[in-house]
């Protein structure tokens, strides 16, 4: 696991960065039209780009 | 406070305790804390504070658009530093600096105050000190004062600095217009100036040094303090900062004639610099003079003005509100101006400067991907943690948490409150490294309990932003490239240790400032 961290930690830094800006956009776009499941979804996508940035931001 | 509201408060401040203890406690970066931060703060919201998945949502996106307002000046920033950076024009600016006079005490006066303080006007994050030390290393400065005396001469400039982008975030997150907070934001940094200056030749030969610099200081110091006021009071206050620091340079080769600091070595304009054409210090700061150039008209003629601002990026959030009855009322998010940002104007000017610096062939191939390069480098990191800290922060507002807060320090410490008005914003800038995230965290909780406490809002965000503009000396992540540019690394304790005596003093004096003049 680590070594997948250390070999990909540049791509997924960025990754991370590109869906902490990206997902907010869909959340208010889905919460504005009352889909609370895909709410739910995007804040747990939002989540894993948080876990993401805590493990290589 | 009851034993409930107590365990409460302690919840509601359980998100920043999580980024303070393992930014201090485990030396994690910005990006990696304000993520944990990020989680404590949606547990609590939702389990403690009743916020649901839609507020949750909203407050994302509003963390976002307030992060996309600051990101960009930034990334911009960074751009426009690489782009200078890349032709050797800040070396050769350093160069012309310490050729300036033989006086030890004048010379780290010029380099680690007021060089510093115009770098932290044009770039930020760090790089006054990681420019700075090495200079100072190689003038035969032992290596911790050339890691404690930029990181202690340039916090004065934080706030105003970098286009003003922590000031732009006070003024995002608290929602109030700069043309209120500049005043007394700039009374309160115009004093800090004069401390700063004072401290960085104390730093190197007590008050023996400061005796024999003290008509220098009085004098660029007057100069860089006004100069900031009347930019920033005057609705200029993205390049305060910056003129303020271009200013002092001027004003530090005039104090160089004195004969009490004249140069022995003969000063001169030319600069060894780096294998390409030789670049005068005049050109080499063409790029600052563009900026000047582009952001003065844009801010100050109104038609222009206008016309650059009539591009607006926002959304529209309705009223939602906590299972426990906090209500965030409809309104715009963050509007972004596109064309007429500071971002958008320190876009133009790196794109003028560099076809200016190209055309006389200051670049080598493949410059504009190492500008690129080492944009993303250092801005991906910096933005992962504002992002996260900004997210965080807005879902402790959102939730009614910030206000609990405000409450409870309130009324802990009353009409003395002021007095730690200036140490929570070092707490802010010391924990996050940055004195943006600082005013991003925790400018709306001062701003809430001065209210509460019927105290001067404009006071209270003024000790508020000048404590996070201490507090930069002290940030670990800062203290970290200083030593690792001057061979230090892994002796951070001893540097810290010595600017934290002097934060800690300035930053009580700005408490004693705030209890002054708060009273509402």
């Amino acid at each position: 696991m680590q070594n997948f961290f250390d070999k990909h930690g540049k791509l997924l830094k960025n990754g991370s960065f590109v869906a902490m800006i990206g997902i907010p956009f869909l959340l208010y776009f889905a919460a504005m039209n009352d889909a609370t499941a895909l709410v739910y979804a995007l804040l747990g996508a939002m989540g894993l780009s948080m876990l993401v940035a805590m493990k290589v931001g | 406070m009851t034993d409930l509201l107590l365990v409460k408060w302690l919840l509601a401040f359980s998100p920043i305790a999580v980024v303070l203890i393992l930014m201090i406690g485990f030396h994690w970066g910005g990006g990696r804390a304000g993520a944990a931060g990020w989680f404590t703060a949606l547990i609590v919201a939702v389990l403690f504070f009743g916020a649901d998945a839609t507020l949750l949502a909203f407050a994302q996106m509003k963390g976002v658009l307030l992060s996309l307002y600051v990101l960009y000046i930034i990334w911009m920033a960074l751009v426009l530093y690489n782009v200078v950076d890349e032709t050797g024009a800040i070396e050769v600016i350093g160069s012309g600096i310490k050729q300036l006079t033989a006086d030890k005490p004048f010379q780290l006066l010029i380099l680690g105050w007021v060089f510093a303080s115009f770098l932290q006007g044009v770039a930020g994050f760090g790089v006054p000190i990681a420019v700075v030390g090495p200079l100072l290393l190689g003038m035969g400065f032992p290596p911790l004062v050339a890691v404690a005396v930029p990181a202690i001469g340039h916090s004065w400039s934080v706030t105003y600095g970098d286009m003003a982008s922590s000031f732009q975030a006070m003024i995002a997150v608290t929602g109030l217009s700069g043309e209120y907070l500049a005043h007394w934001a700039s009374v309160f940094l115009g004093i800090t100036v004069f401390m700063c200056g004072l401290a960085v030749v104390h730093v190197y030969g007590g008050f023996k040094a400061i005796r024999r610099s003290l008509v220098a200081i009085v004098i660029i110091g007057s100069v860089m303090a006004a100069t900031q006021y009347a930019l920033a009071t005057n609705g200029l206050w993205t390049l305060a900062g910056f003129v303020a620091g271009m200013v002092g340079i001027v004003a530090s080769i005039l104090v160089s004639r004195l004969p009490m600091y004249r140069n022995t070595n003969g000063g001169t304009e030319e600069a060894p610099s780096t294998d390409g054409p030789k670049m005068s210090l005049t050109f080499a700061l063409s790029a600052y003079i563009i900026l000047i150039a582009i952001v003065a008209p844009a801010e100050i003629i109104g038609p222009l003005h206008k016309f650059l601002g009539s591009v607006k990026l926002s959304l529209m959030f309705p009223e939602i509100t906590t299972s426990q009855g906090w209500v965030n009322a409809a309104g715009l998010g963050k509007k972004i101006s596109v064309f007429g940002h500071a971002g958008a104007l320190l876009l133009y000017t790196s794109v003028l400067s560099y076809f200016v610096y190209a055309s006389r062939g200051y670049y080598k191939e493949g410059a504009l991907g190492r500008i690129w390069a080492k944009t993303v480098k250092s801005g991906v990191s910096t933005s992962i943690g504002i992002v996260s800290m900004v997210c965080f922060a807005l879902m402790m507002s959102q939730s009614g948490m910030t206000n609990l807060l405000a409450e409870g320090i309130s009324t802990v410490f009353g009409e003395a409150y002021p007095l730690v008005a200036g140490a929570i914003g070092t707490l802010g800038a010391f924990m996050t490294g940055s004195n943006t995230n600082s005013n991003v965290v925790f400018a709306q909780l001062q701003m809430n309990t001065a209210e509460i406490a019927a105290l001067s809002v404009p006071v209270i965000l003024a000790a508020q932003t000048t404590g996070g503009s201490i507090g930069s000396m002290l940030a670990p992540a800062k203290i970290l490239v200083g030593c690792s540019t001057v061979g230090l690394s892994g002796k951070e304790g001893p540097v810290l240790a010595r600017t934290l005596t002097y934060g800690l003093i300035m930053t009580a004096i700005i408490g004693v400032l705030a209890f002054l003049n708060a009273a509402g």
